[in-house]
C-alpha cells in the first residue's frame, strides 16, 4: 500500500470508509487521484467475524459517548445509544443487511408533488431519478446487487419469508420480492455465495454480502493511489485565510494529534460524527461551523419511519436460519396521502437471534415477567417484520454539541434530538396494522409490536439542496460555501425515501467521484 | 427452588423432537447434557431472596437455578450493597403490604412488588444481568430452539432454511 506525505497537498482526504467513504476511495484510484482515508475504528479481516450477536455489537459497532434527546421513545428507553451502526474500516457496509433499493421518481420531489407540510422542512433534491439512473445501474454491478443490473437471481424464499408471504398475499398485496440484495446468489466479484447463514448483521463470514471493507478498501490499495489509516479519529478540518478547506487533525491510534494536509476533504463519518465534525470546526470566520451558512448542518436529521413486529405462529418457522432481510413487501411505498401521510413504506423481513430478541422485545420497564417469557419461549415459531418508511425532515430533528459532556479527546459528543411529525406517526401506525394483517392472515396466534430500534439508517443532516440557503451541499455533495468541501455520505440525503439508504449512497458517490475528477482537472477546486 | 430432573429432562426431549427431522440429528445428548449437569452442580451462595426476585423477572419452569444463581451471584460480588438495598427494599413493601417477607408471599402479590420497583437501579441491574445470563447463554440456546452459531456448519443453505411445510 502507498503512504503520503502529512503535508502533501495534493491527496483527497477521505473521512471514513463506508459506503460513502469507501466507494469514493476507490472510484478515485481508478482515475489515479490520490486518496489518504481516515477511520476512527480498527480494521478488521473475515476472521474476526463471529456468529455471535454480542460479540458483534461489543467488537464494531460505534460506542463513543452520545445521547438521545427529543419526543423519540429511544431518548427515555435507550439514551446513550441513539443509533447501532459501525465503527471499522468498512463503517456500517460491515453489518448491514444488504437490501440494495433505488429510490422512486417521486421521493426525488417530495416537496413539489406534496407541497409544503406544516411542521416539516420538506425539498426537493436538486437531482432526479433520470440523472440517477445510469449511476445505480452501475452501482448495482459495482455492489453485485440481485437482478436484471447483474442477472444474479433472487434469494431462494426462507421460512420466515414464506410465511409473510403466504399472508401478504392473502391480504391481496402483490409487490413480494426476495430482494433485490447487495448478497450474491452466485460467486460474483471473486466472492462467494450467500450460505443463508443468518448473522447477516454480525458481518458476512462468506463475503457474499458487499462490504468495502473486502471490496473498495483493499482494491484502491492495491492500486497505489489510496493509503488507509485506521484508528484515525478526524476531530477538526482547517481552512486557509481564503476559507479554503486546507486539511485536517486527527487523533491516531495513540491518541497523539497529527496533521494531514489536503487539496480536497471529503466527510464521510455517517450522519451524526460528519455535522458534528462540521460543528466542531468552528472558527473565527466561520462561527456556526464549516459549511454553515444555510444553519442547516446537523439539521433535519432522519432515521426513516420504522418499528418492528413479531409474529407467534402455531408451529416451528426457525427464524434465525437464513438471509437476516432477504423479504420485501412494496405495495405501501407509492404516495397515497389518502392513508393519512405522505411517502410510502416497505413491509421488510427482519430476524433476530435469540439474544438480541430478549434485548428488542421489549426494551421499556415492563419487559419482564410471565408474558415476555412466555413470549420468549416460542422464539423458534416466529417471524419478524421491520418497516422503513419516509420520515419526514424537520429543522428541530437535529445533531447538537451537548453544551458541557466532551468525549476522550476533549470535544462535546453529540446530541441526537428527534420527535415524530404526526404524519410519521400515522405512517407507523398504518404499517403496524398492515403487517398484523399478514400474519393473521397466515394465523398467527401473537402479534407483538416493539418500540423502534436503535436508528441504523442515519441521514439528512448535511442536505443536498438548489440554494445555499436551503441546505449544506449541491447537488454533488459539494459545500455551497466551501468549494473543495464534499460531504459523501447519507448525511446528503435531503428526503429519506422509503428504503434503505446504502445503494443511494454508493450511487451518489461514485457519481461524485466522477465530478471531482473533472473539477481537478479543471483546476476549479 | 429446584424441578426434579426428570421433569427438566422430559421438558428438554419434547424441544428436542419437536425439532424438524434434519436438525434434529444435530443436537446430539452431549449438547443436552450440559444443561442437566449444571442443575446438579452446587449452587453459589446468594443473599436471601435473589434467586426468587431473579426467577420472578424472567419465569422459566424448563431452567435449574444454576442458570440463575450464577449471574445473580456475580452481581451480589459486583454491586452488594445495591442488592442488599434492593433486597431489604423488596422485603419492607412486602411485610407493609402483607405481614410477611418477599419470599413468602404468593406469586401475584411478588409480581405486584417487583412491578413497584421496576425502574429501580436494583430492578435494572438484575433484568440487565440474567438477560445476557439466560438469553446469551450457549447452554440454554437448544431449550429456545435457537441453533447458534452456523458458518461452521456451511450455513443452513442445506440445513432446512427453507424446510418450512406447514402452510
Amino acid at each position: 500500500m502507498a503512504t503520503f506525505a502529512q503535508d502533501d497537498d495534493g491527496v483527497v482526504v477521505i473521512i471514513g470508509s463506508g459506503a460513502g467513504g469507501g466507494t469514493l476511495a476507490n472510484a478515485l484510484a481508478k482515475q489515479k487521484i490520490r486518496s489518504v482515508v481516515l477511520e476512527a475504528g480498527k480494521r478488521f479481516s473475515l476472521d474476526d467475524i463471529e456468529n455471535d450477536e454480542w460479540a458483534m455489537f461489543k467488537k464494531i459497532s460505534w460506542l463513543d459517548k452520545r445521547q438521545a434527546a427529543g419526543g423519540w421513545h429511544l431518548a427515555e428507553n435507550n439514551p446513550t445509544l441513539p443509533a447501532w451502526i459501525v465503527k471499522a474500516v468498512g463503517g456500517s457496509t460491515v453489518h448491514w443487511a444488504g437490501i440494495a433499493l433505488r429510490f422512486r421518481d417521486f421521493e426525488f420531489k417530495m416537496q413539489s408533488i406534496n407541497g409544503d407540510i406544516a411542521g416539516a422542512n420538506l425539498l426537493d433534491w436538486p437531482v432526479t431519478l433520470e440523472e440517477m439512473a445510469p449511476w445505480y445501474e452501475k452501482a448495482e454491478k459495482h455492489m453485485g446487487v440481485t437482478g436484471p443490473s447483474t442477472g444474479m437471481a433472487y434469494h431462494p424464499w426462507h421460512n420466515s419469508f414464506k410465511v409473510l408471504a403466504t399472508g401478504a398475499k392473502r391480504v391481496g398485496y402483490k409487490e413480494i420480492l426476495s430482494g433485490p440484495m447487495a448478497i450474491n446468489t452466485e460467486p460474483y466479484d471473486d466472492r462467494a455465495a450467500c450460505q443463508q447463514i443468518g448473522f447477516c448483521m454480525q458481518g458476512c463470514k462468506m463475503g457474499a454480502k458487499w462490504s468495502t471493507l473486502y471490496t473498495d478498501i483493499p482494491r484502491a490499495e492495491a492500486s497505489g493511489y489510496c493509503e488507509v489509516r485506521p484508528q484515525s479519529m478526524v476531530l477538526r478540518i482547517e481552512h486557509d485565510a481564503k476559507g479554503r478547506a486546507s486539511g485536517v487533525v486527527y487523533a491516531d491510534a495513540d491518541g497523539n494529534i497529527q496533521r494531514q494536509k489536503a487539496r480536497v476533504v471529503c466527510v464521510a463519518g455517517n450522519s451524526i460524527e460528519s455535522p458534528r465534525l462540521l460543528l466542531n470546526s468552528a472558527s473565527a470566520m466561520f462561527p456556526d461551523g464549516l459549511a454553515n451558512s444555510s444553519g442547516q448542518v446537523g439539521r433535519n436529521y432522519m432515521t426513516h419511519t420504522t418499528a418492528g413486529i413479531f409474529a407467534v405462529m402455531p408451529k416451528p418457522v426457525n427464524m434465525h436460519r437464513g438471509t437476516t432481510c432477504a423479504g420485501v413487501i412494496s405495495d405501501e411505498s407509492y404516495n397515497d396521502p389518502s392513508r393519512g401521510f405522505v411517502g410510502g413504506y416497505r413491509l421488510e423481513i427482519l430476524a433476530l437471534g435469540l439474544p438480541f430478541l430478549s434485548a428488542f422485545l421489549d426494551p421499556t420497564p415492563q419487559g419482564w415477567g410471565k408474558q415476555f417469557t412466555s413470549r420468549m419461549e416460542k422464539y423458534d415459531h416466529m417471524s419478524g417484520v421491520w418497516l422503513c418508511g419516509e420520515d419526514l425532515p424537520l429543522e428541530s430533528n437535529r445533531i447538537t454539541l451537548h453544551a458541557s459532556e466532551k468525549d476522550q479527546y476533549g470535544l462535546p459528543i453529540p446530541v441526537v434530538t428527534k420527535s415524530d411529525h404526526p404524519m410519521d406517526a400515522a405512517m407507523r401506525k398504518h404499517g403496524v396494522a398492515a403487517t398484523a394483517k399478514c400474519y393473521e392472515a397466515a394465523g398467527a396466534t401473537d402479534i407483538i409490536e416493539l418500540p423502534p430500534y436503535p436508528a441504523s439508517h442515519n441521514m439528512g443532516t448535511n442536505r443536498m439542496s438548489a440554494k445555499a440557503r436551503d441546505g449544506v451541499v449541491n447537488k454533488w455533495g459539494q459545500s455551497h460555501d466551501i468549494a473543495n468541501l464534499f460531504v459523501s455520505d447519507g448525511s446528503q440525503f435531503t428526503t429519506s425515501g422509503g428504503q434503505n439508504p446504502t445503494l443511494t449512497i454508493v450511487a451518489l458517490a461514485l457519481r461524485q467521484a466522477e465530478q471531482i475528477g473533472r473539477l481537478l482537472n479543471e483546476r476549479a477546486i | 427452588m429446584q424441578k426434579p430432573n426428570c421433569h427438566e429432562t422430559a421438558i428438554s426431549r419434547r424441544r428436542f423432537l419437536s425439532l424438524s427431522g434434519q436438525t434434529a440429528l444435530a443436537f446430539s445428548l452431549a449438547q443436552l447434557i450440559p444443561v442437566r449437569l449444571l442443575a446438579d452442580e452446587a449452587l453459589p451462595a446468594l443473599p436471601p431472596g435473589l434467586l426468587r426476585v431473579g426467577r420472578d423477572v424472567f419465569p422459566h419452569d424448563a431452567i435449574g437455578d444454576a442458570h440463575y444463581a450464577r449471574p445473580l451471584a456475580e452481581l451480589a460480588k459486583e454491586q452488594p450493597k445495591l442488592v442488599a438495598d434492593g433486597l431489604a427494599d423488596l422485603n419492607r413493601r412486602a411485610i407493609e403490604a402483607h405481614d410477611r417477607p418477599f419470599e413468602m408471599l404468593e406469586e401475584a402479590q411478588r409480581v405486584a412488588l417487583l412491578t413497584e420497583v421496576e425502574r429501580s437501579p436494583f430492578f435494572k441491574a438484575v433484568r440487565s444481568n440474567l438477560m445476557f445470563g439466560l438469553y446469551d447463554n450457549k447452554a440454554l440456546f437448544p431449550l429456545f430452539g435457537y441453533e447458534g452459531s452456523s458458518w461452521e456448519y456451511g450455513g443452513y443453505v442445506k440445513r432446512g432454511f427453507d424446510d418450512l411445510n406447514w402452510l
